[in-house]
């Protein structure tokens, strides 16, 4: 998730094997063929999580895919209602993962797997954005988008839209998971060390106002058990405050 | 007895056995249409591709002796839509079978199928030949987790697997060592981005008022265009993967 190097650790070929100019096979083998010529230079674990990329989640998210619709692509689990802020469209917001992520997308018509899904679909996750408006917008701005892998990656994966088929748990998370992953934070105007009151990280805050608003959804899943804990064992001066942050960013999103 | 084929965008796919030979009594049917470019807004680039990666199949069909006929945004804009453009096309040819591969997309799989029913010749869906599992897949191999599928499918077609039949290393699953963050100070070899010019159609698209996001520089296009850019791009990823390694271990 650095600034540079965008397309090397990816290997950008999502595009050519969704309009089927590559076959998954033959990307496979090649994989496969130079790990057990050059054990040296690619690793196992390397050249299995790239296989586990294109033989398990692709081919899996169209076995989802068609059996679910044509019902998937109206489901909203968590009856997100939102609509999806303008700063998606101009890559214009003060978050600097964000304006990165967007502005890049807009640039290359790419973002790797962990910007969309960390930065840009935990975002609209967080602020509660409606599956409809997100799935357009994953699927008309990548190069790759099609609608068999876009929706159950979008919808399913992302949004938990579908309460659980793509993934166990949403993949929320707070700026921590950002700062962790990525040098983003260090040029925001945004702290991520701060969880309440103006110049906090939006995603801190928001990551709390959404597990707590849709308690009842996920309050047993056995993933998420921990992480309740967390919550309810900080005072309640503090989870007001968190929530009272959220609900005003949420008040002031196309600002952001 | 004339055969008409479609060949939708995103079945570009040179190794079917649709193109094993030719044959002069089998007419293709490639067209840009204004029902795939509107029916969200797409990012420029992707539009360009799109429409650059059919161009250059059709051209690579006809060298090889197949008949094409081809449908530009200009060609095909006296047509509501798909099935209007398919019927006049049957009719021109005189076609007495149609087929189609078996669309990715739920509504064109609906739309195709309607059409069908609505012909009296003989029609077939034949399969994309592209995936390494059947559409009904979800039925026939262990889903609740993905995990499961994907050893499944490890074993059937024996990948990274060791002679008797273990996962290379002794595990399915190597996802704690792929997390570690990107090293700050490291050489990177430079990516593969490709120049193509695609002017002539970003003015069509213009000339269409096809709506459209993002930027694009149509005289250096960066996407693959073709099957041999696409296994270049291949070969270029496994090079800078092999630096990946190296650098990974360099740093401390
Ligand atoms: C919200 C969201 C939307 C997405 N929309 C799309 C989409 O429209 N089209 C698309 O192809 N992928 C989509 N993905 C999955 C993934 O992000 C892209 O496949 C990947 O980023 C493409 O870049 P790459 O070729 O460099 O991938 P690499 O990281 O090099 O992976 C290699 C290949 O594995 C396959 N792959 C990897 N992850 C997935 C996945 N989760 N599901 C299916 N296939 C996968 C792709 O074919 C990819 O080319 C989406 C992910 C998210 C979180
Ligand atoms: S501080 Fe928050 S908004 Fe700013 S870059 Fe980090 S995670 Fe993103």
């Amino acid at each position: 998730m650095t600034p540079h190097g965008w397309s090397l650790y990816h290997s950008r070929l999502s595009f050519s094997l969704n309009t089927k100019m590559l076959h998954p096979m033959e990307v496979i083998r090649a994989v496969e063929g130079h790990w057990r010529e050059h054990p040296d230079r690619v690793s196992l674990a390397q050249a299995e999580g790239f296989i586990r990329q294109v033989l398990g989640w692709r081919e899996y998210v169209r076995a989802l895919y068609w059996r679910h619709m044509p019902g998937y692509g109206r489901r909203n689990y968590l009856r997100a209602q939102r609509s999806l802020p303008s700063y998606y469209w101009t890559g214009k917001t003060r978050m600097a993962c964000m304006a990165h992520a967007i502005g890049q997308s807009l640039d290359y018509a790419y973002a790797h797997h962990i910007q969309r899904l960390m930065v840009t679909g935990n975002f609209a996750l967080l602020a509660g954005v409606h599956p409809d408006e997100v799935d357009q917008w994953y699927l008309g701005i990548y190069i790759d988008a099609v609608e068999w892998v876009e929706m159950p990656n979008t919808r399913g994966m992302s949004q938990y839209a579908d309460g659980g088929l793509m993934g166990s748990k949403p993949y929320a998370a707070s700026g921590q998971y950002i700062h962790k992953m990525s040098h983003y934070c260090e040029n925001c105007v945004y702290s991520v060390r701060e969880k309440t009151g103006e110049g906090s990280c939006p995603f801190n805050s928001l990551y709390w106002h959404f597990l707590d608003r849709n308690r009842e959804r996920l309050k047993d899943n056995a993933r998420l058990k921990l992480v309740y804990a967390n919550w309810d064992r900080q005072s309640l001066e503090k989870r007001q405050a968190t929530l009272q942050t959220a609900a005003r960013y949420l008040r002031e999103i196309d600002q952001l | 007895m004339v055969q008409v084929k479609l060949i939708l965008g995103d079945q570009l796919n040179a190794h079917h056995s649709w193109f094993r030979q030719a044959d002069t009594s089998v007419v293709f049917v490639m067209a840009e249409l204004h029902q795939e470019a509107d029916y969200v807004r797409h990012h420029r680039q992707k539009l360009l591709a799109f429409l650059a990666a059919m161009r250059q199949f059709a051209g690579a069909l006809t060298k090889a002796g197949h008949r094409v006929r081809y449908f530009t945004l200009d060609d095909s804009a006296r047509f509501r839509d798909l099935p209007e453009l398919l019927r006049f096309v049957l009719e021109e040819e005189k076609a007495d079978g149609f087929s189609y591969q078996q669309p990715d997309e739920y509504r064109l799989d609906q739309q195709l199928a309607e059409f069908c029913q609505s012909l009296t010749l003989d029609t077939q869906c034949a399969d994309s030949e592209h995936f390494v599992t059947p559409k009904d897949a979800w039925d026939r191999y262990p889903t609740h987790r993905m995990e499961f599928f994907y050893r499944a499918l490890r074993r059937e077609h024996k990948v990274l697997l060791t002679e008797n039949g273990k996962p290379e290393g002794g595990r399915w699953n190597f996802d704690g060592d792929n997390r570690e963050a990107l090293p700050r100070a490291q050489p990177l070899p430079e990516p593969l981005l490709f120049a193509q010019d695609v002017t002539d159609i970003d003015a069509m698209l213009d000339r269409h008022g096809v709506n459209s996001m993002g930027n694009a520089d149509p005289k250096a296009l960066l996407w693959p265009l073709s099957r041999s850019q696409s296994r270049q791009l291949l070969s270029r990823f496994l090079l800078s993967a092999a630096c990946r390694n190296l650098a990974a271990t360099r740093t401390p």
